[in-house]
């Protein structure tokens, strides 16, 4: 038995296998090169490599395993590494292909050649805008970077685009349509994505896999009917009086919107510190908050956001969130934000209550 | 093969389509249809 995910990130499934004890390797292909549309998906593999069944059921079971098949007149799959078999295998060497499939490799193995690879892949994407595919991994790629040491500024964003464009030149392939949703409103999903998550952990407790990318709200958030009621909130510092320190702070934000023209959308942010300055979260002290000011006719659930910092790296953690925009029609616009925290600036050893103001621009949706 | 070549199209009777992958841990990685003398049953599934 051999199990395949197509999640983006393979360390939600190590802690589901665990959790539910499953005992068979479970393989990571985040840019689909097994070409499944649903899941989930149960086939049948014969002693010679041979498909038996690409829909089978419980009943098939018994008679697939009792049942010798004849052999068939085939070569053995070409020993080597995972990534020379990508090579050799999915293309011809020296043709565009090959040069495609070698940098969706380099992603897939962490080889070390990222920009290369991204390169390569949207160079292949640009040639081709038109074939749902390479859209769709090219967004997948930007996503992997996004959660990399290696992130450049709006790679989740375009990862959103790119996966829209996935979906729009393929609509009824269901993972494509499931990774946009992972990100995306409330209205859109028919179930939680990883509700389960936290449970799970808890139970596995200090054995359990780290996630690697944080789960943002979204991905927990299970399906709603109806716009919201807005919470009454007040605004943490209205006059600007709290201090604001640059560049301590780096920001990064992506929106990925419905795809029924409702004018609902999922708006990101994520905020890090910068490095200039060495800046540390100080997560005793409290929560870090975030207000909003929406254009005019735009609406949210509540203006005023919080994260709580779970002190365990205090100059690396990621302050996460994310939250539902009801913007009435779709239409393009720029959120005015700023964060308030309690940080310790490294060298004097000071800590403050520190104001970060940023935007968050709201794409139009295409 | 081409690049639009891929599993997704396997047809029964026919050979399953050299892929390896990692493993989830990254610790290995497996092709699927390289477990030869073995029959496999092949879950593609997501934790969501």
């Amino acid at each position: 038995m051999i199990g395949v995910t197509q999640e983006q990130h393979p360390n939600r499934c190590r802690v589901f296998a665990q959790w539910k004890g499953i005992d068979w390797p479970i393989l990571w292909d985040p840019f689909n090169m097994t070409g499944s549309k649903v899941v989930p998906r149960y086939l049948l593999i014969d002693e010679h490599g041979v498909v038996q069944s690409t829909g089978a059921r419980p009943d098939d079971l018994a008679a697939f395993l009792t049942t010798a098949y004849p052999a068939v007149d085939a070569k053995d799959p070409p020993a080597g590494s995972g990534l020379e078999l990508f090579e050799a295998t999915m293309a011809k060497k020296g043709s565009p292909e090959a040069a495609y499939y070698g940098a969706l490799s380099n992603l897939l193995w962490n080889t070390g050649n990222g920009d290369k690879a991204m390169l390569a892949l949207k160079a292949y994407a640009r040639e081709r805008p038109d074939d749902a595919e390479a859209q769709w991994r090219l967004g997948v790629a930007f996503r992997m970077r996004y959660d990399s040491l290696e992130r450049h500024d709006g790679d989740f964003q375009l990862a959103i685009d790119h996966w829209r464009r996935g979906i729009d030149l393929d609509p009824r392939h269901y993972i494509y349509r499931r990774r946009l949703q992972q990100y995306g409103p409330r209205l859109h999903k028919p179930y939680p994505f990883y509700s389960w998550v936290d449970e799970a952990r808890a139970a596995l407790g200090e054995s359990a896999p780290p996630l690697i990318a944080p789960l943002t709200r979204s991905e927990r958030a299970g399906p709603r009917a109806g716009s919201p009621a807005a919470q009454e909130a007040r605004e943490p510092d209205p006059k600007n009086e709290i201090e604001s320190l640059k560049k301590l702070m780096d920001v990064e934000t992506a929106v990925a919107w419905s795809d029924r023209g409702d004018g609902v959308a999922r708006a990101h942010v994520v905020l890090r510190p910068s490095g200039r300055r060495v800046l540390l979260w100080d997560a005793e002290a409290g929560p870090v908050t975030i207000w909003l000011r929406l254009p005019e006719g735009w609406r949210t659930e509540s203006n005023l956001l919080t994260y709580t910092l779970t002190g365990e790296d205090r100059a690396e953690e990621q302050v996460v969130v994310d939250f539902e925009l009801h913007t009435g029609k779709p239409a393009a616009g720029t959120i005015q934000a700023y964060a308030l925290y309690y940080a310790c600036l490294d060298g004097p050893g000071e800590c403050r209550y520190l104001r970060h103001d940023f935007e968050i621009a709201v794409p139009a949706p295409r | 093969m081409t690049a639009t070549a891929h599993a997704g199209e396997v047809k029964v009777g026919e050979l399953y389509p050299e892929l390896r992958l990692p493993t989830i841990d990254g610790k290995e990685t497996i092709s699927i249809r390289g477990q030869r003398t073995k029959k496999v049953l092949l879950i593609e599934f997501a934790s969501w």
